[in-house]
């Protein structure tokens, strides 16, 4: 089978999103607007799509909600049904399944995520993987991604230097916090009826 | 932070859950509905331009009447019809009031003429708002790396450099181009899962000719074709 001339062949999202973005130089253009016009059907209706998509992000200007409208948003809760009695969290504690420092990173590796020391624990079915740094001077940051099905239902607290950090992760389960004291971290996890200790880790 | 696994997978059913978890009392699955939620309220009632206590009235309003409609609301898709449409009354009734109690107070007759007309020189596109939402849910439940990266270049005004971006994100800039492309994958990905549509995501089919071609179809970021979800619930 021979290969398909570039203006046989339909736009992919790259190419589209060149195109949309400003990005194609003259001739890539070009190309484009030649292949829309044969008319290619599929790849007008791609590039419409891909438009209106990136018009409804451009002209997205909404807000962040002030602290005060999401008090009262959340104090709007009454359940339903009642809860029962406050049940106790099950403790458990988490299994530290990868530490760079102990087991270093290929040297490939350690370009690609810098100096960070990477952690990674077994929390039951849920899994934590975090990303510790040093800020320079007398901080560090902690960010990571907790692998559960609702995130958002769970809480990170860590503690460090004689201060307590809480932290919830996003739909997607990142989370990060800047700015903490150098020196060992105590951190636990608390899902849904479910509260994980992790090791101490140490600075 | 580059996960050692980033696993992300399509989650259409994550508000189903967060509502059957809030109609058993759990407060924290409230706490991340309000979140995924809020700012669709805030920016439809922004649009009206209330006074901050009205808009907090309103804002609170909406919520409470959540709470009464959840069992009725249980995708995002109609989760989010419902607070744009309900967001959009209580504010308008509200800065209706407002006119009326201010024409009153001034002493002018025709201040209640006009409202009769129905018609509001202020007030959002709530298409487009709702559009915006379901936007920014799909956004939310894609990886971060990505989720920088697209919000960078499409919300931040005005875009930055792409020699900047690629500092900020930290990765080369000739990786820029293919990594939009698969994040934007992934974000229609995840829109289609949200609308609940078919959407084409895959790459683009090789060749323009031949009779099996494959048609674009919805990308579920355009208007839904119209209000199918539950009665508002009136919460006066």
């Amino acid at each position: 089978m021979s290969p398909l001339a570039p203006r046989d062949r339909h736009l992919d999202l790259r190419t589209v999103l060149d195109y949309l973005d400003g990005h194609s130089d003259a001739a890539a253009r070009r190309a484009v607007d030649e292949h829309l016009a044969r008319p290619c059907a599929d790849c007008r209706e791609r590039v419409r799509q891909t438009g209106e998509l990136l018009e409804t992000m451009r002209l997205d200007t909404s807000l962040e909600v002030p602290a005060a409208l999401h008090a009262l948003a959340r104090g709007a809760f009454e359940p339903l049904v009642r809860p029962g009695p406050a049940v106790r969290l099950v403790e458990a504690l988490a299994r530290l399944v990868f530490d760079s420092l102990a087991t270093p990173l290929p040297a490939a590796a350690r370009r690609s995520v810098g100096e960070a020391r990477r952690l990674r624990f077994q929390l039951g079915e849920t899994s934590l993987d975090l990303e510790l740094e040093p800020e320079g001077g007398a901080t560090q940051s902690l960010c990571g991604r907790l692998e559960t099905q609702d995130p958002a239902l769970w809480r990170l607290v860590v503690r460090s230097g004689g201060e307590r950090f809480d932290v919830r992760p996003d739909a997607g389960g990142a989370f990060a916090l800047a700015n903490l004291p150098a020196g060992a971290l105590e951190v636990s996890v608390e899902g849904p009826g479910v509260l994980f200790r992790l090791p101490t880790i140490a600075g | 932070m580059k996960p050692a696994h980033p696993t992300h997978t399509l989650d259409p059913a994550l508000d189903a859950r967060l509502v059957a978890r809030c109609l058993e009392g759990d407060a924290r699955a409230w706490e991340a509905l309000v979140r995924r939620h809020e700012r669709l309220v805030y920016a439809v009632a922004r649009s009206w331009r209330l006074a901050d206590d009205d808009l907090a009235d309103v804002f609170q309003e909406v919520f409470a009447a959540l709470v009464r409609g959840l069992p009725r609301l249980r995708d995002a898709r109609t989760l989010v019809r419902w607070l744009s449409s309900t967001t959009e009354r209580l504010a308008r009734t509200t800065a209706l009031r407002r006119r009326r109690e201010e024409g009153l107070r001034a002493g002018d007759d025709t201040a209640l003429e006009r409202l009769g007309s129905d018609e509001a020189p202020v007030g959002a596109d709530l298409e487009l708002l709702e559009r915006q939402a379901i936007v920014r849910l799909a956004l939310a439940a894609i990886a971060e790396r990505c989720r920088r990266l697209l919000t960078a270049l499409y919300y931040d005004d005005p875009p930055p450099a792409y020699a900047d971006l690629a500092r900020r994100l930290g990765v080369p800039v000739g990786s820029l181009g293919p990594t939009r492309a698969r994040c934007m994958d992934r974000l229609r990905e995840q829109l289609a899962a949200i609308e609940g549509t078919g959407i084409t995501t895959g790459p683009a089919p090789t060749s323009t000719s031949g009779a099996g071609q494959r048609r674009a179809r919805d990308t579920g970021a355009g208007p839904p074709s119209g209000h199918s979800g539950p009665a508002e619930e009136n919460p006066t």
